[in-house]
């Protein structure tokens, strides 16, 4: 299968996902910082009695850090509400389409009660387009001279 | 006048005139079974299409001794996920990032928000030359888990490629076929 069909038919249950570390709303922004270096990830949800309301970035944590606001206050006034959410049929291309039209890197991964079961990173779809690359890119120099254009009669 | 079909070989991207059994660039076989022909526009982009052909971001640059918190405002401003930190002399010593700010700088935003940048930076920079193909600079992302590439011209950084640039291309190739 060539690379395109690859990206239309298999699906984000084929990405090596992560598990999702979730907060709640409340949970003070300090201690969110503190669970994201603990577990080196670059985004939680935010669950309220396990519905997804929102998440927090890596984007987010910039932001708040800029906004000199105090390591207590609650998360949620940081996060991003209602997040785009992709669900474990959807294709890759799909997936890709979403984050692209919103430059997005993450997309919490929902099963069909829309509860959170791992978190889609853009990293884990650059791996697997690697992984999906026709075989002749590893026969291909790194660099290429420019093309000419030759016009025929 | 159209152009007449060309013959792409695989071993040094060169466009040959249809017919041709050897590459008149480098010498390869052009008929050889094992030729890999490209089935569609997005494995043709990605075998052949050159980094620099993507939408390049201007870079946020900053100084080694550029406060953290000061950086970290300018890449907001910029809407960007990095700062590239260059020194008196031009030279790019490091890339700031939000991994590393969040990873760094958050536990102790007070104190180590004023101190210099360069403490916080990754460094030594993965740079790429603006004329490597698409998937050499999508291979060393995976390899490096680098989100940011900054791209060298004539060993001048031109500007930065991020995983957003590469997703827009692959999504604007996917809805044309």
């Amino acid at each position: 299968m060539s690379l395109l069909e690859n990206l239309t038919i298999e699906t984000v249950a084929r990405l090596a996902t992560a598990p999702a570390v979730s907060v709640t709303a409340e949970t003070p922004l300090e201690s969110v910082l503190q669970v994201m270096r603990d577990y080196r990830v670059s985004a939680v949800t935010l669950e309220e009695s396990g519905r997804l309301v929102g998440i927090f970035t890596e984007r987010d944590s910039l932001r708040a850090m800029a906004s000199g606001e105090d390591g207590k206050a609650p998360i949620h006034r940081f996060a991003s509400p209602s997040p785009l959410v992709v669900t474990k049929c959807e294709p890759i291309s799909g997936a890709i389409a979403k984050m692209s039209a919103n430059g997005y890197r993450h997309l919490p991964l929902v099963d069909d009660d829309g509860r959170v079961i791992g978190m889609v990173d853009v990293m884990a779809i650059i791996h697997w387009l690697v992984d999906h690359f026709p075989q002749a890119v590893y026969n291909l120099p790194p660099t290429s001279e420019t093309l000419l254009e030759r016009e025929g009669p | 006048m159209g152009s007449t079909k060309m013959l792409l070989c695989t071993a040094c991207g060169f466009q040959n005139l249809a017919g041709a059994e050897i590459c008149s660039r480098c010498g390869g076989p052009l008929v050889d079974e094992h030729q890999y022909s490209p089935r569609n526009r997005l494995e043709q982009s990605v075998l052949y299409d050159r980094i620099d052909r993507l939408p390049l971001r201007e870079p946020v640059c900053v100084q080694p001794e550029t406060p953290a918190m000061e950086a970290l405002r300018a890449m907001l401003a910029q809407r960007t996920g990095c700062a590239l930190v260059i020194d008196q002399n031009g030279e790019l010593v490091g890339i700031f990032t939000e991994r590393d700010a969040l990873m760094k700088v958050s536990e102790d935003l007070e104190g180590r928000g004023a101190r210099p940048v360069a403490e916080f930076m990754t460094s030594p920079v993965q740079c790429l030359d603006s004329d490597v193909r698409l998937a050499f600079a999508v291979h060393r992302m995976d390899v490096g888990g680098y989100r940011h590439i900054p791209i060298r011209k004539n060993g001048r950084v031109i500007g930065v490629v991020s995983t957003r640039e590469v997703f827009r291309h692959f999504t604007e190739i996917l809805k044309g076929v």
